[in-house]
């Protein structure tokens, strides 16, 4: 039924205040699990380096009595590197937007400025977990954490691995395979290459969707079905974020489930297996606001900015499981 | 309108998962405090808890799904990363801890 001839409604009313929520609510999620896992260090240039060096392969060692002796070459121990790269946010509010009353105060200098900060430490985080190989030059850029695996990977077919190159000293973006569902398997693959190869596996950063495959894998019977209890009143039918806890075979590992992963399928499709003893992140400067900005005209200026990279002791205690679906069971 | 708990700031609010993230800043450092509904994640755990097999068949088995916040504080995630495993396997066993896990026996 249509109201009647003549109803006043609030399409004609003038002076009627607009309601708008004083809390905001952003779905964009801070946490920055493999940033906030692994240690923080510092440097003091813009490309670190570091070595790595390795014990020969087990090998029969028979030798004969009265033999005469003789020497075997050293192999130099490799040397690898990052560059640092420059993160920064950055803002300007208008003097008067700054003195205006407003609803949850979001466009003011203070909330800006928290805001650009988290948002640059998720910039780390996604720094660390997408497929950038490493520049130098003036336009610096960190290698990410899957250019520099090579050795505990299982990857799709077609797929490549990308790891440091000596003679460049710049890390290689891996080749991207055919993308397939994250099995058992491939799990165990890279498990036990990591087992082999002497690494320590003990986190799983994954994608949510990709952390939810995980638990299909237990043996059968143990296969609790996924449930998404109801709670009291029915609200909150969401399931929170957790960190999973799995005994297996090749040791204990905890699964974190990593929001800056599920952002894209391109950054999804790794499932990263992390020794936080081989993996560090060095500041050379740590996020800072720039209190020097020239102010000019009739506006707040603000710049947050830092400058870092990702150190890689050894990508042998590191794992990638790549090519994964990592956002639905096809995508 | 600025809405406080103490000296915390309530940052943002999610209004479907009840998440809200509070601000406050120590002088040096700005500080996040997450707050979140567990219920979810405890009652959910028990049916785990329930239907999982009190054998300890097979190759991988969940133990425990601890909010994030909680593995954070309590130190779990670094003790599990420094290889402190008898810390990580009381804080398991601990009667306490018992809603996080999903399944029974002693680790």
């Amino acid at each position: 039924m249509a109201a009647l001839a003549n109803t006043f409604t609030t399409n004609q009313a003038v002076g009627n205040r607009e309601e708008l929520s004083d809390v905001v609510s952003r779905i964009t999620p801070e946490d920055t699990p493999i940033y906030s896992l692994i240690e923080k260090g510092s440097t003091k240039s813009v490309h670190p380096e570091w070595e790595t060096d390795e014990l020969a392969a087990p090998a029969a060692n028979i030798k004969t009595e009265g033999d005469e002796y003789t020497f075997g070459a050293i192999s130099p121990p490799d040397r690898l590197g990052n560059y640092t790269q420059i993160l920064r946010k950055d803002w300007i509010i208008s003097a008067t937007q700054e003195v205006v009353s407003e609803a949850g105060n979001v466009q003011k200098r203070k909330y800006q400025k928290l805001k650009k900060g988290v948002e640059l430490r998720k910039d780390v985080e996604f720094a660390i977990v997408d497929t950038n190989a490493s520049v130098g030059g003036a336009t610096r850029e960190l290698g990410s954490l899957s250019t520099w695996i090579e050795t505990n990977v299982s990857r799709g077919a077609t797929g490549a691995n990308g790891g440091f190159d000596t003679p460049t000293g710049l890390t290689v973006a891996p080749t991207n395979g055919t993308q397939r569902a994250f099995t058992k398997t491939i799990l165990d693959s890279v498990m036990q290459q990591g087992f082999q190869n002497g690494a320590n596996f003990r986190h799983v950063s994954a994608s949510p969707y990709v952390k939810s495959v995980f638990v299909t894998f237990m043996s059968d019977s143990n296969v609790a079905p996924f449930r998404y209890a109801v709670s009291k009143g029915g609200e909150r039918n969401t399931i929170v974020a957790s960190a999973d806890y799995y005994e297996g075979p090749f040791g204990t590992v905890m699964i974190h489930p990593n929001r800056v992963q599920a952002g894209s399928a391109g950054l999804a499709r790794n499932a990263f297996f992390i020794d936080p003893e081989m993996l560090s992140f060095l500041w050379l400067r740590k996020i800072q606001e720039d209190k020097d900005v020239a102010k000019t005209g009739d506006a707040d200026k603000g710049v947050l900015i830092g400058e870092g990279t990702l150190k890689v002791h050894n990508e042998k205690g590191l794992g990638v499981a790549a090519d994964l679906f990592g956002l639905t069971a096809a995508s | 309108m600025i809405i406080r708990d103490g000296s915390w700031t309530l940052y943002e609010h999610d209004m479907m998962t009840g998440r809200s993230v509070w601000h406050y800043f120590d002088g040096e450092k700005d500080v996040f405090r997450v707050d979140y509904p567990v219920d979810n994640l405890i009652s959910e755990n028990q049916d785990v808890r329930n239907s999982a097999e009190k054998a300890w068949r097979g190759d991988w088995h969940r133990v425990a799904s601890i909010p994030l916040n909680i593995a954070h504080d309590s130190g779990i995630v670094q003790a599990h990363s420094e290889g402190d495993d008898k810390f990580v396997k009381r804080f398991l066993n601990n009667s306490d801890n018992r809603a996080w896990r999903t399944k029974e026996g002693q680790l």
